[in-house]
């Protein structure tokens, strides 16, 4: 590999970053924090030793090895071995911990000078039975009690060191989808668990960190007033990315409703908690990462125009931003502007550095980290620099009580350029050819748009507390208050002289996002007889959830200063406000009887603002069984682990602030006041509920080497809120949302991991994933078709489904003769596979590997604009001529005149199956090249994104969605460039 | 010790989250407004302003798409932002089309009458309205209804049965009367006369319509709704659909007004050449630019033909242009137009001369009084002097086209000539079917699907048909 570019400077951007790092400054950082780290050598002695896998002998790393009387511990490398330095001497108990296995204590003798040998072989815990789980439980349970699927993703099991949080979950486990939007910088996915719920409100998943609300969605797409649709980058944030993912110790994926019945109103899409990690007694335990990273384009045009003309502008991790081949100047003399004024930054390039202790007394741990990201990207403006801070403490004042008190905040600012479907965007007018808004294909002239400086401040801010008190062994109050706060300020500026907006325009649109949770949950357990127990909770929730947007719009400058809206001649500003709390409390009950069987029944009453005035209440009710089969005493130990476990519960989704509400929209006419009609309102409007019904068992099997979960679901909408159209001459003429629509959706899911070889030395585990899912619009309770979330919603057919034409000729040499009606198919994947595998090697080596299939949908996918005359690559071959797009029509069959006749454009519909080969990775243990004192070290190597095959599609990548990125209802294609090849090192040192 | 925990426990737990359910659901949000507020008076304007913003909001709207089938315009092939489906470009209106239309005319309409209501509800009230408040309200409910029935074959009102398009005009028709005599803002006086003129017209009440036109004395005066560039649902949408920025998705290129020739060295369609009436005449009142030698074509591609020569017209030059609802020039046609219903095709030349008299050429062309020279449209001779009724109808119909175009009056004019109030005449439309077969194709559309009305008004939209039960679907 090359090395990169150096390159000091001021970047491109005025708030850029001013430097680039490169590879030794991660190193040094690594060592200078290695070298602080003195040891105090006075009376004390060393513990070394090795942790195993006790059936297999393969080292454990990430194992936490610990003298908790001490507030001693160290983390175990990736061989096993650790090394406790310090020690005072004396007799203690030393502990080794990990999720996963059962915990091992064993008692030792320090001597001073001497340094103690202690091995620990730890048992695998199958299926984790044991473990703690609480995403949708109330309090803390207990995996086997729990009766609804839920999936856990263990950080200490992601090998590929994601720089974003949301690629964690991508591959993860059945059921999660992940979609990516393109190829920009800062460029968030789309989130969905188990398809679509609604087709009116958000199908994203709500989200929490540590047990308080944040932000779900994607922050807005903001764009030039004068042009809402399309005049900026169209790129849209994900707030899930704004967190650390060194900061995560775990994620808990709870997808349908009868899994989120607590959540109550808001949570039918799903949920997603973050758990963060948390200080532990100890002496500080820091861990440095420096990653450093690359990428490039895969080829998304034809054979003979691989990259769709935009070569001159995509930047790779070798040979920089291209400049046409000129040079520092044009063939006719003149400076090469995008030699000597767009190549700044040289290669697109990667770098992000964290640093992260954790450590504390008997009654307060901590837990601090903070990171640095500088991505330099691929299209000529894209640019990131991100920080991010956290502080977790956790304070123990007395057995009873325990104090939780977590905090992040990240802030990112990022410059982007102007691309999508945006008539002043790099991809359009470069797609588009001659047929651009420029005249040219040249690379010289489309420059022009780069000027266009679009920037976006994202600030993220989290802070949460929770206190515990069990004043009884058998009772618990757990109070959480969290604040979570989100603002992007978005300016998009066309300076003076940009040349499609001579006198310039600026828009600085301020977006905030606030939530507010209070929550409380008591629980009391109580045993009727030694084999029958019941766990009671109660407690409430307030989740406030306010939007607030301020945007102010200038445009005719007085010259070429830099603006701010202030220096405009013209100015707007707009600002909207709307505020929702949804309120609930509820009641849960779990019966225990000989800790094999375990009956749960609840119920969640809500409240929630954006309720019609005559609805009232919510209710959702929630029962669920699980049986541990595998504790039975007919059961034969051969038969592994198993449980059984089955669901039901409702879930709901509210509508949105205004809905319920007869209002008129005071809107101005020109310099006068002005009241339009806007919604005729609807007082009995309540929230769509969807009840699921789930089975399925998890099992394990030949000593915890074969895995299974499986989960059948059923869930069903029922009040879908639907756009009711109105009747038009009574002058409300939008529709209004109401509660009539039935959908459906079920499938399978299926986690299969397989541990064909474990030994000491090596090791192989292979998972696959499998989902499918079925949708159907029910019924549509007399409301007339409509087009919703990327597609059409029928009765009797998919959520949604897909509708266009269809070439009935396609290859016959002729005119295409049209079903102008035809139903293609899910616009959602129907059936997802994931495949991933990871190969243990001596000395610790591990390499990985993920990818995913989708398919059984269908997607309309050209983002050439045919009907504006654009000469398409795709129609190369049937053209009668060099330039124009007259076609040659006695060699053009039917299905090619429909996609390449300008006023036809039609026939662009594709089987939608593809594979993406996700993550491919190395983990190489490289402790021999530290001290002993370095408890860790690690050097990973990952490719991302570096294989796609499509079955039907021609070109492009079907992951590349329309303006609204991650905001986006549905699949299909715009003018962007798709998401790039990704390679990136990583060193990380613990010690 | 073990129950008083737990009492505690228990007790606070239901009254912390009985207390956060209390608080928490009643939330009011600041911007949109209840029912309620409109009856008071300081929201009586705003009401007002609302039916008149509607009512531009429509004329944007009706004013370019009324554009194709009147043939005002011809279609550069555009079928996304500001363009057509195919088939309207070629003309047809399919059934059931154009909700969007629709909504801003009707609730424009709408408001106004509202605003009438709630003002008889609050009068002899602190909240009683102003006159002129209740004066601009009736006359906004004039003018929305009198675009409705310009330009929709049928009427429907509140969900009701359908009803001939007239019923539309005879609402206006009140709404202008009581604004007559209710009011006392002489402007809107003035407006309501003009309006009533109109909609007489429609009813065949010439004599009336003629008193009314005859209110009209300045010959400056217009009546018009205010665009606003920076509020896009309200700026000049006939602007932007004609113009580089950036679209250009129609062209004045084989229109009456703009011709077929253009500066495209070998570009040209294989026609015989007519010249533009604005390249002949430089009437100011429709300026039509050749600017096809640095922006060659219309943005998109024509079905049967290709890219079309991009010809702008200069009426409207920004998207801050208003829209005219009625004029003193209108007012003397309508006279013109009244006096040949009497047989007095002599009375109508005079005024017409006298009008065009008043009009200074901008290009140092002839602005010819008739006869003149109208150039050569294949199968057009040049026109002969009037002799009678019917060859004055050919330049009154050409006359309103040109006092008229673009303010969505067209269709409605060649609707009104061929349902009974024609008198002959040729109305001179442009043979778009020599550039491409997709203007028959609309036409046979029309003839196999709703009928002729596809191509002279819009249809009720497939959204009051589906709503209201008392329409029926299209099939």
């Amino acid at each position: 590999m090359l090395l990169p570019k150096f390159v000091f400077g001021t970047s491109a951007a005025g708030e850029g970053p001013s430097r680039r790092l490169g590879w030794l400054a991660g190193f040094a950082l690594a060592a200078m924090l290695g070298a602080s780290a003195t040891a105090v050598e006075a009376q004390t002695g060393q513990v070394v030793g090795q942790v195993t896998d006790a059936s297999s002998g393969a080292p454990l790393g990430e194992v936490q090895v610990h003298i908790p009387s001490a507030g001693l511990g160290v983390l175990s490398r990736a061989d096993g071995r650790f090394v406790m330095l310090n020690v005072p001497a004396g007799t203690y108990e030393l502990r080794a911990e990990r999720i996963g296995y059962a915990a091992a204590v064993q008692e030792i003798t320090v001597t001073s000078g001497q340094a103690t040998q202690v091995d620990f072989g730890l048992e695998s815990q199958a299926l984790g039975l044991d473990e703690i789980v609480v995403t949708g439980t109330a309090g803390a349970s207990r995996r086997r009690e729990v009766g609804n699927s839920i999936a856990q993703i263990d950080m200490a099991n992601v090998r590929d060191r994601p720089t974003v949080a949301t690629d964690i979950l991508q591959s993860s486990q059945p059921g999660i989808e992940i979609t990516s939007v393109g190829g920009e910088v800062g460029q968030g996915k789309v989130i969905r668990l188990r398809g679509n719920s609604s087709v009116s409100m958000s199908n994203q998943p709500i989200i929490y960190i540590d047990g308080v609300r944040m932000m779900s969605g994607a922050f807005p797409q903001t764009a030039a007033r004068d042009y809402r649709a399309g005049r900026g980058a169209n790129v849209t944030a994900s707030p899930l990315d704004a967190i650390n993912p060194n900061d995560i110790e775990r994620i808990e994926v709870i997808k349908g409703s009868a899994a989120t019945t607590l959540y109550g109103t808001e949570a039918s899409a799903g949920v997603i908690q973050v758990f963060t990690k948390r200080g532990s007694a100890g002496a500080p335990v820091w861990t440095v990462e420096s990653q450093q990273g690359t990428a490039w384009s895969r080829k998304f045009g034809t054979d003979d125009v691989p990259y769709l003309f935009m070569e001159p502008f995509m930047r790779d991790g070798w040979l920089g931003i291209g400049d046409g081949g000129w040079g520092p100047e044009a063939p006719d003399g003149t400076p090469n502007r995008m030699y000597n004024d767009f190549r700044t930054g040289a290669t697109n390039w990667t770098q992000v550095y964290s640093a992260s202790v954790r450590g504390g007394g008997q009654n307060l741990q901590y837990f601090a980290s903070g990171q640095y990201d500088d991505i330099i990207g691929m299209l000529p403006n894209d640019q990131l620099e991100k920080w991010a801070v956290r502080g977790n403490f956790t304070f123990t004042p007395a057995d009873d009580l325990q104090f939780q008190w977590n905090t992040g905040y990240t802030n990112q600012w990022q410059q982007n350029t102007p691309s999508g479907n945006n008539a002043q965007g790099l991809t359009l007018n470069v797609f588009r050819q001659d047929q651009n808004y420029f005249g040219t294909g040249g690379f010289d002239r489309i420059i022009e748009v780069l000027p266009f400086d679009i920037q976006q401040r994202i600030e993220r801010f989290t802070t949460g507390g929770t206190v515990t008190y069990s004043p009884l062994d058998n009772l618990t109050n757990r109070f959480t208050i969290g604040y979570d706060f989100s603002q992007q300020e978005a300016r998009n500026l066309r300076p003076f002289g940009f040349e499609q907006r001579p006198e310039g325009a600026l828009l600085n649109n301020t977006w905030q996002n606030r939530l507010l949770t209070f929550d409380y949950v008591g629980t009391y357990s109580f045993d009727f007889t030694d084999a029958l127990r019941s766990n009671f909770s109660w407690g409430g929730q307030a989740v406030g959830d306010e939007i607030r947007e301020l945007e102010g719009w200038g445009e005719i400058f007085p010259g070429a200063a830099e603006p701010t809206v202030s220096s405009a001649s013209i100015k707007i500003a707009e600002e909207d406000r709307e505020r929702v709390w949804n309120a609930g409390f509820f009641f849960q009950n779990v019966l225990d009887i000989s800790d094999k069987y375990f009956i749960t029944t609840g119920v969640r009453v809500d409240g929630n603002s954006a309720f019609g005035e005559g609805f009232g209440l919510q209710v959702y009710p929630k029962a669920s069984l699980s049986w541990v089969i595998s504790d039975e005493d007919f059961w034969p130990e051969s038969f592994g682990q198993v449980k059984l476990r089955t669901a039901y519960g409702q879930s709901g989704r509210a509508p949105g602030a205004f809905d319920a509400v007869r209002t008129w929209n005071p809107i101005g006419w020109g310099d006068v006041p002005a009241f339009v009609p806007q919604n005729v309102g609807n007082p009995d409007l309540g929230p769509e509920v969807t009840g699921e019904f789930e089975v399925g068992f998890d099992g394990s099997w030949a000593n915890d080497r074969v895995n299974v979960v499986f989960t059948y679901y059923n869930q069903t909408t029922t009040d879908a809120l639907l756009d009711v159209g109105q009747t038009p001459s009574t002058g409300f003429t939008s529709s209004q949302l109401e509660n009539v629509g039935e959908l459906n959706n079920q499938g399978f899911e299926i986690g299969l991991n397989v541990t064909p070889i474990e030994t000491a030395d090596y090791g192989w585990d292979v998972g696959v994933n499998v989902t499918t899912n079925k949708s159907e619009v029910i019924d549509l309770g007399g409301a007339s078709e409509f087009t919703s979330i990327g597609g059409w919603i029928i009765e009797g057919e998919p959520v949604p489904v897909n509708r266009g034409f269809r070439v009935l000729n396609p290859d016959d040499i002729a005119d295409p003769v049209y079903d102008e009606q035809f139903l293609w198919g899910p616009e959602l994947p129907t059936r997802t596979v994931s495949l991933n595998t990871s190969l243990r090697l001596p000395r610790g080596i591990i390499l990985a590997a993920n990818g995913e299939y989708r398919g059984g949908n269908v997607i309309e996918l050209n983002p050439i604009s045919i009907s504006r005359s654009v000469r398409s690559p795709l129609c190369s071959p049937y053209y009668a001529g060099e330039t124009g797009v007259a076609l040659d029509e006695a060699n053009t069959p039917a299905i090619w005149r429909a996609r390449c006749t300008p006023s036809e454009e039609e026939g662009y519909w594709y089987d939608a199956d593809y594979f993406k080969l996700r993550s491919v990775s190395a983990t190489i243990p490289v402790d021999f090249a530290f001290p002993d004192r370095v408890t860790g070290s690690s050097l990973t190597l990952a490719l991302n994104n570096s294989f796609l095959w499509m079955k039907d599609i021609p070109w492009m990548d079907p992951e590349m969605l329309g303006n609204q990125g991650a905001n986006s209802g549905g699949l299909g294609a715009t003018e962007r460039v798709p998401s790039p090849i990704s390679f990136r090192a990583s060193l990380r040192i613990t010690f | 010790m073990n129950s008083k925990h737990i009492r505690h426990a228990v007790t606070g737990g239901v009254a912390f989250t009985g207390l956060l359910f209390m608080s928490a659901c009643d939330v009011t949000n600041p911007g949109p407004v209840q029912d309620a507020f409109l009856s008071e008076k300081p929201s009586h304007e705003a009401l007002v302003n609302g039916a008149g913003r509607r009512l531009q909001e429509a004329m944007n709207n009706i004013s370019y798409t009324s554009a194709l089938p009147a043939r005002e315009m011809f279609p550069g092939g555009q079928t996304g932002s500001l363009g057509h489906a195919v088939l309207v470009q070629g003309g047809y209106l399919e059934p059931g089309s154009f909700g969007g239309h629709f909504n801003d005319a009707v609730q424009a309409r709408f408001i106004a009458e509202t605003a009438l209501e709630l003002f008889t509800e609050v009068e002899g009230t602190e909240d009683q309205a102003d006159p002129d408040v209740i004066q601009q309200a009736m006359v906004w409910a004039g003018y929305a209804n009198r675009v409705l029935g310009e330009n929709w074959c049928e009427a429907v009102f509140d969900g009701g049965p359908a009803e001939p398009g007239t019923a539309y005009l005879t609402r206006a028709e009140q709404h202008f009367s009581d604004a007559i005599s209710n009011g006392t803002d002489a402007s809107l006086v003035s407006a309501a006369h003009a309006g009533r003129a109109q909609v007489r017209v429609w009813l065949g009440d010439w004599t009336g319509a003629v008193a009314d036109a005859g209110q009209i004395t300045d010959p400056g005066w217009q009546f018009a709704l205010n665009s606003v560039n920076q509020d896009p649902p309200t700026r000049n949408q006939l602007f932007y659909a004609n113009a580089d920025v950036p679209y250009r998705a129609y062209t004045m290129w084989f229109t009456y007004y703009g011709g077929s020739d253009s500066d495209i060295e070998g570009q040209a369609p294989s026609l015989p050449e007519f010249d533009g009436y604005y390249e002949l005449t430089g009437d100011p009142r429709l300026p039509v630019l050749d600017q096809t030698e640095t922006v060659p074509f219309s943005n998109a591609a024509l079905q049967g033909y290709g890219q079309t020569p991009w010809l702008n017209q200069a009426k409207y030059t920004s998207g801050d242009d208003d829209f005219r609802l009625a004029s003193y020039n209108e007012m003397r046609l309508i006279e013109a137009e009244a006096l040949l219903n009497d047989g007095d095709y002599q009375g109508a030349i005079d005024i017409i001369d006298d009008l065009r008299a008043g009009i200074t050429s901008e290009n140092g062309g002839t602005l010819a009084r008739i006869p003149d020279v109208l150039g050569g449209l294949p199968g057009y001779d040049p026109l002969p002097a009037p002799t009678d009724v019917a060859t004055t109808m050919t330049y009154l119909m050409r006359e309103r086209a040109i006092e008229l175009w673009g303010e969505a009056r067209r269709l409605g004019d060649l609707r009104r000539w061929e349902d009974g109030q024609g008198l002959g005449g040729d109305v001179r439309r442009p043979p778009f079917e020599l550039v491409s077969d997709l203007f028959a194709d609309a036409e046979a559309a029309a003839a196999s699907r709703g009928g002729p009305d596809r191509l002279r008004c819009f249809d009720i939209p497939d959204a009051e048909r589906e709503a209201n039960e008392n329409i029926p679907t299209v099939n």
